[in-house]
């Protein structure tokens, strides 16, 4: 996936997801501020951010992402690490779930 | 009383019989009966049980599983013999779609409450030599002929059992005298013979239940995984399955009226099965193997082409399998439990529900009435609680296949469903709210009735909108083989959210006080739930459907409670109306997504569906069969 295309790929769950102007998504805009999100939309945006990326978010990290661009950058860096097969981190789940 | 043989008598060794057996010896020091309980269990069947024995009920959730775990100690043997359940999973949509296209409602993390999929044959192997060490009397390969129940206090019950073959019987179980019959006096007689129903026969006992539906089901000897029916190039479906253990969860494939489960079991076994409502699908076309395949061919078809390279182990079938009963405790020192007491429906998986709770009941007067202290009025009580319960969760299927289309109505229904369970029945089992004294427990009872009535109200707004939306020709962007509307993934639970708060609540332990004030406040909520259901509905049917929907919700009939303020601010901005939402309202719309009322607002259709005088539009077909919605 290219950066273009991990980019209207976050500019269409936004847009979706909180009845945003796609056109009025920009690379630099916060997602705080100028699109008005609050907490819990940034929690369901990584939940969603998961059939891009195939991987568990470190909580540490995606809490300081605050524009667009940082978005577009963690989505990147996920899929890479995805890849190369990085460690994440671990689900809680009951011994035995083992496929 | 006449001298007798036993305390109790279970009549039947399956999961039920087993576990109140061992629940009897294990709660037994705890309610300071003395001297011990004499508890003896009569079963066909012999040992040695097939492991994957083809039984149905494997897959357990909350209550089931905190009955099994923490209530008979048999967590570490669940975590290591059997299968760990990620929760329930539901894709909606005609099973024609494809199965990536179709709304997918679930768990996003293995459930931190657990529960598991439960292999019947080597459970019950092991709750049989459980039973034997805790000193219970099983007597195996004998059968219960008949019951003379006594009614008077100074005369045992009378259990006649025949023996049934001379194989597989070990000394340790012989019958008394060692001839082909017996009779066994006891104090208690408990009913555990699953659906041959000793005590209900004998009683007429049995009452109809309102739903109508069949099962049929296929045991193989193969895994058949959910994601096997998914093409590899489906990157974002396959993706969100982080860890690989969308398979271990119940799926089901929800289409028109039907539903077809898909069960893991131990040593690679799967249980797939079809529940189809009378009312949509008549039961001659999957009555038989062959006929099921082909029902599957047109109905589920990637999963009957995956189906048709594998063989079947064995094949069974249930007709009209729903029944409730009229009575399933009695002072006269009588009590059916598990499915000799009542079977509603598989949906959501609640037979081990029912099978801890009337095993719990049963238990609990039993041990009353050893320490001389059973006392009618909660016997009359416990016995509202689980025959209510079972008329409860009719409701909640009985109508249940017009949704089972519509991702985001059933996305909606589930989140009722599971708010509703979570809120009420699964706090009152697990918090033991069953074990108080009748005075302490009667406010439980009048509570539970609010709940049922509360039930039954966002189950008619829920199968109203269902049946509307069915007759709607579809909007504008929708075509056959569009993204299904809503949410393609419905977290269930979804985190943050109160539906989730209430799940890891189920695991922390409360006072009977406690239980009781958290029950009241979520009246509230279902109150606020149920105006959301309400919102959501009249925002996605057409404008000339409101009054219908008034009319079929009992909305125009003044049985929702309404906030108009609610509908004023839903045509504001995003974070106005986020604003005054409650919190129970952010929750659904973030599950199930939005849809705007377009050229209508929302407040006008209110008042469409509001307005008692206005008839109903002639011009749209009242959808009650399966006429109108195999045209979907």
């Amino acid at each position: 996936m290219t950066r273009e295309e991990i980019y209207s790929e976050v500019v269409q769950i936004l847009a979706d997801s909180f009845e945003l102007d796609a056109a009025s998504i920009k690379l630099d805009s916060t997602l705080y501020e100028d699109l008005d999100l609050d907490s819990i939309d940034a929690v369901d945006i990584f939940v969603q951010l998961r059939d891009l990326t195939g991987r568990r978010p470190d909580p540490e990290v995606a809490k300081q992402i605050r524009t667009v661009d940082e978005l577009v950058t963690f989505v990147e860096n996920e899929i890479a690490a995805a890849e190369r097969g990085d460690p994440e981190p671990q689900p809680q789940m009951p011994p035995g779930a083992g496929t | 009383m006449t001298q007798t043989d036993f305390d109790v008598v279970i009549c039947g060794g399956g999961l039920a019989g087993l576990s109140l057996a061992l629940q009897l010896r294990q709660e037994q020091p705890v309610n300071g009966v003395d001297p011990i309980l004499r508890v003896g269990v009569v079963e066909r069947t012999a040992r040695p049980l097939p492991p994957a024995c083809h039984k149905v009920g494997e897959s357990t959730v909350e209550m089931g599983a905190y009955y099994f775990d923490r209530m008979l100690g048999l967590g570490e043997s669940l975590r290591e013999r059997h299968l760990p359940k990620n929760g329930l999973r539901f894709f909606c949509g005609p099973g024609t779609e494809p199965l990536a296209r179709r709304s997918e409602i679930g768990p996003v993390e293995f459930p931190i409450v657990p529960s598991y999929q439960i292999d019947r044959g080597r459970f019950e192997t092991e709750l049989r030599e459980r039973c034997e060490d805790a000193g219970v009397t099983l007597l195996e390969g004998w059968t219960v002929d008949t019951i003379d129940l006594s009614d008077c206090d100074d005369t045992p019950h009378r259990v006649h059992l025949r023996h049934l073959c001379a194989t597989g019987q070990s000394s340790a179980t012989a019958p008394p005298d060692s001839s082909s019959s017996a009779t066994w006096h006891t104090r208690w007689v408990v009913d555990a013979s699953g659906r041959r129903r000793l005590l209900h026969k004998q009683l007429d006992l049995r009452r109809p239940s309102a739903q109508t539906a069949s099962a049929a089901w296929f045991r193989v000897a193969e895994r058949v995984r959910v994601d096997e029916l998914v093409p590899q190039d489906e990157k974002p479906w396959h993706s969100r399955d982080i860890d690989g253990t969308r398979w271990l969860s119940t799926v089901h494939l929800m289409g028109p009226g039907y539903w077809v489960w898909l069960i893991p079991l131990a040593d690679d076994f799967t249980s797939i099965g079809i529940v189809a409502d009378a009312a949509h699908h008549d039961f001659r076309e999957f009555n038989t193997e062959a006929r099921a395949r082909r029902w599957l061919a047109t109905h589920e078809p990637a999963l009957a082409e995956r189906m048709d390279a594998v063989a079947t182990e064995d094949f069974r079938v249930m007709h009209d399998f729903s029944y409730l009963t009229e009575r399933a405790f009695s002072k006269h020192r009588w009590a059916c439990v598990g499915e000799a007491a009542l079977f509603a429906d598989p949906l959501y998986s609640p037979g081990s529900d029912f099978l801890g709770l009337s095993n719990s009941i049963a238990a609990r007067l039993i041990l009353d009435d050893m320490r001389g202290a059973l006392d009618e009025e909660i016997v009359n009580q416990l016995n509202d609680v689980l025959v209510r319960s079972g008329e409860n969760f009719v409701e909640v299927v009985r109508e249940a296949g017009v949704t089972f289309p519509h991702g985001s109505i059933f996305g909606a229904k589930t989140w009722w469903d599971f708010f509703h369970y979570w809120t009420f029945l699964a706090p009152y089992f697990i918090q033991g709210i069953y074990r108080l004294d009748a005075a302490e427990h009667r406010r439980f009872l009048e509570l539970g009735s609010t709940y049922r009535a509360l039930n039954s109200s966002a189950q008619r707004v829920l199968t109203a909108w269902a049946t509307l939306k069915s007759s709607s020709p579809p909007r504008g962007s929708e075509t056959p083989h569009a993204q299904p509307a809503g949410r393609p993934f419905i977290p269930l639970p979804m985190f943050p959210s109160i539906l989730a708060e209430r799940h890891v609540e189920l695991a922390k332990p409360a006072t009977p006080d406690e239980v009781y004030a958290k029950m009241v406040d979520d009246v509230e909520l279902s109150h606020q739930f149920i105006q959301e259901l309400v919102v959501h509905a009249l925002s996605d049917l057409p404008p000339e459907h409101a009054a219908q929907f008034g009319q079929q919700s009992g909305l125009a009939a003044g049985d929702v409670r309404i906030d108009r303020d609610r509908f004023v601010v839903e045509s504001q901005s995003r974070r106005t109306r986020l604003a005054s939402t409650p919190r129970i309202g952010r929750d659904l719309e973030r599950a199930v997504g939005r849809t705007r009322s377009g050229e209508l607002p929302l407040l006008d259709r209110l008042d469409r569906a509001l307005d008692t005088s206005q008839r109903a539009t002639p011009t749209i077909e009242q959808p009650q069969s399966s006429g109108t919605l195999t045209h979907l």
